[in-house]
């Protein structure tokens, strides 16, 4: 048996289908030829933006990961994603950041994806006084779905339409510290405060998973490689700027 | 043959089918309702899945290289994330978000035309035969491959013990591969879980169900007990449904699609168990449905073993090939061996041969339909000889690095697949056999990846000569494709499997998408393709035979 040439399709006779066929499509997208590149970071953090409708999840993502802002306002289908590697505590860190739907019809969908993420955003619109009375119930779907020690930012968003504000930022604030979360007021539109969250966010996971891993074994504590956020200061300025 | 071999110490073996042990989401979820939504939401969601999936295949990746190049556990964790899949399982034993909308959305889709499957993604995995697969896919077919022709009667396919393992429309991660992917002999460690009640076994049945054409043969039995199995996490939980699932229809495959048993060795783990004990088995002839029912009713609890039953109607005398499945029944049971084989399924999907009974039924007294005790035999290795009858496939896969033909040339990695011919082929029915090859190069199981070669009209010993050309590779691809050529005969409106075979360099990496590397647990692994004698390099190229090859 020996081989004909490579080059050429040796069928003989009459046969089905082209003789070849490129894999490349496929091959992109089930190899990933960026992969060596893409995998080039420390952690990869899943994150799960949570709240009510239109309080501008999507927008605070969009305006984080791809750094765009529409006003239009488009209705998330169930559930979302986008990716952004940052670099963080000298460590680099990818983050799958989650998008939901806030229309109680794709409730069971969201919810589902509570239990993989590692720290939440719950946004309100500061507008919008209905958006903030659910900041409650919300939580209590964190604390229902999520994990033990799921890390929560409170954030409410729309801070650049002072005119139209209905809560104050000192109830979010008050808040925020009756349910033990962080709190940040933001503007996606005007690119307030969306990087300090999420960068907080992801101190704060760093912390946690720090301190998991010293429970775990606290034996490697010396050599642990984690990082270190022991230093971290208090967070910045976290209010509104305007 | 290859004039370049892929790369020096390259060497094809099976693939485990296990996933790294990461974040593997247990079973046991109920399924979400999602029937609200449209079909454009379904889609615009399937769409997210898939992006989340290939996100996380990358990923799987770059957590087995760090497994590989870490040595300190608790590096390992923070980099890898398992520190939170620990502290979520302390939690959580659901599947995460992806994986359970992945499963509940493929739920409400159509099924197959071969009846519907009930059940829940969490059933257990013996209970798993009662699960759609059986119907979702024909399965005669490949269920990890869109099967676009549903043979009513294919005489050839799996049987329901792989396909507890081959359910296409759970995730990967919710497949029951357990955690440990810990060294085969041990897989029976989790097993304390009885294996099941009496009930539960009862309404496994088996049945050979011969085709309704008179005439036609039956190509060959299966039978399989969903008896416990190592792999189930709940085994108690998952028995009891299977037991209330009830009814043996609701385990059997649907009755016009017999389920022949190919015959398997797990070849390297063969005589590794001592053989003892006994297996209860009842045997009814129904000559109206021309169905043998073969009960399996007990099996002996083994220490550490999950003992899975399957059967095989063999030749006269004729010890089953491993590779293969069906042979003509042109008669009736007159002259035919039953053999019913026990095996351990062990936690990497490798099924480790605990003893098997051959029953010439011939001799059989059909009036006695009651259960009967056989002893468990050893099983004598099947010489290479015994096999000469079988049908052969003759084929040569070379791969051509990118530039190796200088000038650039080719600009992309080829895999080359030359079909050459397949020989002594026995026909599903009286006469010849009209076949032709079809190759897919997995993971991608698209019709893109999918060429075949004409149809050799009224041969047996069919010369296709064609060479399908796969580009688009890099070597690194390579260690992920699992090239799948498979032997159908056609027909007028439908194709009826033959046989195939996979062939792979068997790390099992890539596992994560569907179906891919999913032990077929009823299959030689890790094995040279016997009867492929002529494959040049044979050596090198192991494979794990998927459907029958046929004698």
């Amino acid at each position: 048996m020996r081989w004909r040439s490579p080059r050429r399709c040796p069928r003989t006779g009459t046969g089905s289908g082209p003789c070849r066929r490129s894999m490349a499509s496929a091959t992109d997208s089930r190899y990933g030829q960026k992969e060596s590149s893409d995998q080039n970071f420390d952690y990869m953090f899943k994150i799960l933006i949570i709240g009510n409708s239109s309080v501008g999840k999507t927008s605070f993502l969009f305006r984080y990961a791809d750094d765009s802002f529409t006003p239009a306002f488009v209705s998330t289908v169930g559930i979302d994603f986008k990716v952004k590697t940052i670099y963080r505590n000298d460590k680099r860190i990818k983050l799958q950041i989650w998008d939901t739907a806030g229309q109680e019809r794709y409730r069971t969908i969201t919810t589902a994806y509570y239990r993989g993420a590692m720290g939440f955003i719950l946004m309100y619109d500061i507008t919008n006084e209905e958006s903030f009375n659910a900041v409650q119930d919300w939580s209590t779907q964190i604390k229902t779905y999520s994990w033990d020690n799921a890390q929560v930012l409170l954030v409410g968003n729309k801070c650049d339409m002072e005119d139209e504000r209905v809560v104050s930022s000192e109830k979010g604030r008050q808040l925020a510290e009756h349910l033990g979360f962080e709190f940040f007021e933001a503007s996606a539109k005007d690119n307030i405060n969306v990087k300090q969250t999420f960068e907080r966010l992801v101190d704060i996971i760093c912390e946690k998973m720090s301190e998991s891993l010293d429970a775990a074994d606290p034996a490697v504590t010396g050599a642990k490689q984690g990082p270190q956020l022991t230093d971290q200061q208090a967070p910045p300025h976290q209010d509104c700027a305007c | 043959f290859p004039q370049r071999e892929p790369r020096a110490g390259w060497r094809l073996r099976a693939s485990p089918g296990w996933r790294p042990a990461r974040c593997r989401p247990p079973r046991a979820a109920a399924l979400l309702d999602l029937s609200f939504l449209t079909l454009a939401e379904r889609r615009a969601i399937a769409e997210v899945l898939r992006r989340d999936a290939q996100l996380r295949r990358r990923d799987e990746g770059r957590v087995r290289r760090l497994r590989k190049s870490v040595s300190d556990p608790a590096r390992l964790k923070s980099l890898t994330g398992d520190w939170f899949c620990d502290v979520r399982a302390r939690r959580h034993q659901q599947p995460l978000g992806s994986e359970l909308v992945r499963a509940s959305i493929r739920r409400r889709r159509p099924r197959g035309t071969q009846g519907t499957g009930t059940g829940t993604a969490g059933g257990g995995c013996g209970a798993g035969s009662a699960q759609g697969p059986l119907s979702a896919s024909p399965p005669a077919c490949l269920p990890d491959q869109p099967c676009d022709v549903s043979p009513p009667a294919a005489a050839l396919e799996v049987t329901p013990l792989s396909q507890s393992l081959r359910e296409p429309d759970i995730p990967p991660g919710q497949q029951d591969i357990p955690l440990q992917p810990g060294n085969s002999g041990q897989g029976g460690g989790q097993c304390h879980g009885a294996p099941g009640t009496p009930r539960a076994r009862q309404t496994s049945p088996s049945r050979v169900s011969p085709q309704d054409v008179p005439g036609s043969q039956l190509s060959a039995s299966s039978s399989v007990s969903s008896l416990s199995s190592s792999t189930v996490r709940d085994t108690g939980d998952g028995m009891g449904r299977a037991a209330a699932r009830g009814g043996p229809d609701a385990v059997l495959p649907p009755p016009q699609l017999s389920s022949s048993l190919v015959s398997l060795y797990s070849e390297g783990e063969l005589g590794r168990v001592a053989v003892r004990g006994g297996v209860q088995v009842a045997l009814r002839y129904e000559p109206a449905a021309k169905e043998l029912h073969v009960h399996v009713l007990r099996l002996p609890r083994w220490h550490r073993w999950h003992p899975r039953a399957a059967a095989a109607l063999g030749a006269p005398r004729l010890p089953l090939h491993p590779l293969l499945s069906s042979v003509g029944l042109q008669t009736d049971l007159q002259g035919r061996t039953l053999n019913l084989s026990v095996w351990h399924h062990d936690s990497l999907g490798r099924n480790l041969f605990l003893g098997e009974v051959e029953i010439a039924l011939g001799a059989w007294d059909w009036a006695n339909t009651r259960p009967e005790w056989f002893d468990l035999q050893p099983r004598t290795p099947v010489s290479p000889g015994d096999l000469a009858s079988h049908g052969h496939l003759n084929l040569a896969l070379k791969f051509i690095p990118a530039g190796s033909e200088g000038a650039g040339l080719p600009p992309t990695g080829e895999l080359h697949i030359w079909v050459k011919d397949a020989r002594s082929l026995a026909p599903l029915r009286r006469g010849t056999v009209d076949a032709f090859v079809q190759c897919y190069v997995l993971p991608d199981d698209s019709k893109a990846s999918r060429q075949k070669t004409r149809v050799v009209k009224r041969s047996l010993n069919p010369l296709f000569n064609h060479t399908m050309v796969y580009d688009g590779f890099q070597a690194k691809d390579l260690a992920e494709a699992c090239a799948e050529v498979t032997l159908w005969h056609r027909e007028a409106f439908a194709k009826r499997p033959l046989g195939g075979i996979r062939l792979s360099l068997g790390t099992g990496e890539g596992s994560g998408t569907r179906g891919l590397f999913i032990p077929l647990s009823v299959l030689a692994r890790g094995r040279p393709l016997r009867g492929h004698r002529d494959i040049p390099s044979v050596g090198t190229a192991c494979g794990r035979v998927l459907g029958a090859a046929k004698r």
